[in-house]
């Protein structure tokens, strides 16, 4: 069980909130307690990588997210809905 | 303070894996620049092709020298009327979204038309081909710059085509 998980972020679709190369603590505690909730970052599996995203729209057991950067983001406009299963956790820092 | 403390304490000790805040690799460096440098060549290549003059019936070296010419550019015509196309697809599949599409509809047909023009200046010296494809092109560059908040603007071109080019303000 994931607790705490230390990521180093490729990619700009965060900027300007989190830099490519910034490093990022994930952490799956706070999901014990609450769902993940609209405006949270959080890092998913998505074909087999970990990825990191805000998320915008909640519907049910899924989650809609995009990029910070939206002119520039590979997310939910193209890969739709996270389902709650694929969520790791919520990034702390 | 202590957050801070925390979060260097954590960091040390806690191995990095890698999170993707994934922008489509190659991170966003899309430009309509290459393919519209890409649309004069085949112009300048159909103009210089329909610009070799014979005069009367060329000995062997003359006819040589001829044929050589029309190989190479027909070979330069035909290589950056690919390139169009590469550079297009690339900025159509890629870097296009949706949202794009619902306010640029035809969008698709554009590009549609810009695979079929490429083509058709590739298997033939046609100027009007070759100018319609640049057409389109500085089409997709005007739609690219406004997709990005940029306000497209249209210059003349450095190149002997004398034709236009799209940049931004």
């Amino acid at each position: 069980m994931l607790i705490l998980s230390r990521f180093t972020i490729h990619g700009h679709s965060m900027e300007p909130t989190i830099l490519s190369g910034q490093i990022v603590l994930v952490s799956n505690i706070p999901f014990l307690f609450f769902r993940p909730k609209i405006n949270e970052i959080i890092s998913f599996k998505h074909d087999g990588k970990v990825f990191i995203k805000r998320i915008v729209k909640v519907n049910k057991e899924n989650y809609f997210v995009k990029g910070d950067n939206e002119k520039d983001s590979f997310d939910s406009r193209k890969v739709g809905w996270i389902k709650r299963q694929n969520i790791i956790g919520k990034v702390i820092t | 303070m202590i957050k801070k403390i925390f979060f260097s304490a954590v960091s040390k000790v806690l191995p990095t894996k890698i999170a993707y805040a994934h922008c489509d690799i190659p991170c966003g460096i899309y430009d309509p620049h290459a393919a519209q440098l890409a649309a004069h060549t085949v112009i300048r290549m159909t103009q210089m092709i329909n610009d070799l003059k014979v005069k009367g019936e060329p000995e062997f070296e003359e006819r040589k020298k001829i044929i050589h010419q029309i190989a190479r550019l027909t070979h330069a015509k035909e290589e950056h009327a690919e390139i169009v196309k590469h550079e297009v697809r690339v900025i159509w599949g890629d870097y296009f979204k949706e949202e794009h599409l619902r306010k640029y509809p035809d969008l698709h047909s554009l590009v549609f038309k810009i695979m079929k023009l490429a083509s058709k200046a590739k298997q033939e010296v046609n100027m009007e081909a070759a100018t319609e494809l640049l057409e389109k092109v500085q089409k997709i560059a005007e739609i690219f710059f406004e997709t990005k908040g940029l306000k497209p603007v249209r210059v003349k071109s450095p190149y002997p085509t004398g034709l236009d080019i799209i940049l931004h303000e």
